[in-house]
């Protein structure tokens, strides 16, 4: 091959790198693009990571607080059980006593102070008044019978006392459960107040984590572009390497064609000024040296 | 009222015993109008008759005139004392007539007598219940 048919396949050659290293250059600028977007959709999925761990630990509390008026709820409603069990036995111990108290009424068959008043007349006539021994044994044996009436009727009073005393334990124990169901609707709000707060939050954190998914998706997707990318990359560099290694040897003959046509020209060169030399005809720096290249001049050693 | 009159205390035996006490007392009462109207009557009597004596011995210039007389005075005194007192024991409203009064006294005072009985028998009869009921429990236990 001449050295034109050698420069234009060394050509040839170089242009198909040059053509690989544009393509190269493009790739990288699309890789770059892809890496600015990368690097936002990592932060922006970070970010949102970061803001679900977050609201995660707040609902947590939430759920803590719920979880513990809950407890508490439950507390007072066990509470509130066993008001209404110790009502429940002291609606049926006034039953019962009711029960005596109006046996003991039926006994007595008159008010305490009625019976008082007749047993009091009954025991003066019996003890002072000069009466007949019949008279004195009826009014004997009444008298008798009405102190076990008036008897009657005084623990009828006192077992009244002790059913009305029962009623106000009962009335204490229905405003104590009152009380505690106020109580407890109240937690039940805060419950509620919680729980919702709670939810609410994992709605939110459930959007959060859609678009973080999203954002990875995106950011997967921007890596498989790079990853394709860069895969190109090793691609065209191997092509590159490849024709540069084809262009070495046209390179290596091209150099030395070039090599040997200058020699030839110096050699001319050195034989024209040579010849101007011993023509004793002026002489050009070229030709000075091309002769000292070609040691056709002895220069003096310095001393 | 006494405390054990009172109905939470009072048992059959209390008010026979009570019973028994105002027969007593009402008895002794007209016993002792009883007995100072019988003297009464007595001393009437003795102040009438000394009064006839007084007269005989005034007719007759008896030397025990004046004997009769004193005596007299000291029976008068006397029944004026028993009237004070019959005056101060007798209930209001009771009969001025001293027969009357005296047959009432009579007859009450039997009647309160047997009323004593009555009632002693009763008591002694809840004392021997209830000691039958004692010995009865003593059995049991």
């Amino acid at each position: 091959m001449n050295e034109k048919e050698l420069k234009r396949k060394i050509n040839g050659l170089r242009n198909e790198i040059d053509h690989r290293n544009k393509k190269l250059k493009a790739i990288y600028h699309e890789l770059e693009f892809y890496k600015g977007e990368a690097d936002t959709l990592r932060a922006k999925r970070n970010q949102l990571n970061e803001k679900a761990r977050r609201l995660r630990g707040e609902a947590k509390s939430f759920i803590i607080k719920r979880n513990s008026v809950n407890k508490e709820i439950g507390r007072l409603k066990n509470k509130r059980a066993s008001f209404i069990e110790k009502i429940k036995t002291l609606t049926e111990d006034i039953k019962e006593t009711k029960g005596y108290r109006d046996e003991l009424n039926r006994i007595a068959g008159a008010p305490d102070a009625l019976l008082t008043e007749i047993y009091h007349r009954d025991i003066e006539k019996l003890l002072e008044k000069d009466i007949p021994v019949e008279d004195e044994i009826r009014l004997f044996d009444k008298i008798l019978e009405v102190k076990d009436r008036l008897m009657a009727a005084k623990k009828a009073d006192t077992v009244h006392g002790k059913v009305s005393f029962t009623y106000e334990e009962v009335k204490k124990l229905n405003q104590n459960i009152d009380g505690i169901n106020k109580s407890i609707q109240s937690l039940v709000e805060e419950s509620q107040e919680s729980h919702q707060r709670a939810m609410n939050i994992y709605k939110e954190i459930d959007v959060i984590s859609e678009e973080s998914s999203q954002a990875h998706k995106k950011l997967v997707e921007r890596y498989d572009l790079m990853n394709h990318l860069r895969g190109q990359i090793g691609s065209i560099k191997e092509e590159i390497k490849s024709v540069q290694k084809k262009l070495a040897p046209f390179v290596d003959e091209w150099e030395k064609i070039r090599h040997e046509r200058d020699e030839r020209r110096k050699s001319q060169d050195a034989l024209k000024a040579k010849e101007k030399l011993q023509s004793r005809k002026r002489i050009s720096i070229d030709d000075f040296r091309v002769l000292l290249e070609k040691n056709e001049i002895d220069l003096p050693v310095a001393k | 009222m006494s405390d054990y009159l009172s109905p939470e205390n009072l048992t059959p035996a209390q008010l026979s015993r009570k019973l028994l006490e105002k027969h007593k007392r009402i008895l002794n009462d007209y016993q002792r109008e009883f007995k100072i109207r019988q003297k009464f009557s007595v001393l009437n009597e003795k102040e009438d008759l000394l009064k006839h004596w007084i007269k005989s011995a005034s007719e007759n210039g008896s030397n025990d005139y004046e004997k009769y007389r004193r005596d007299r005075e000291i029976v008068h005194q006397e029944l004026s004392s028993l009237i004070s007192e019959l005056q101060d024991i007798t209930p209001k409203g009771a009969t001025d007539e001293p027969k009357k009064r005296y047959s009432f006294l009579e007859e009450r005072i039997n009647a309160h007598k047997e009323a004593i009985d009555y009632w002693d028998g009763r008591i002694k009869g809840l004392s021997k219940k209830r000691k039958n009921k004692t010995k009865s429990r003593k059995k049991t236990s």
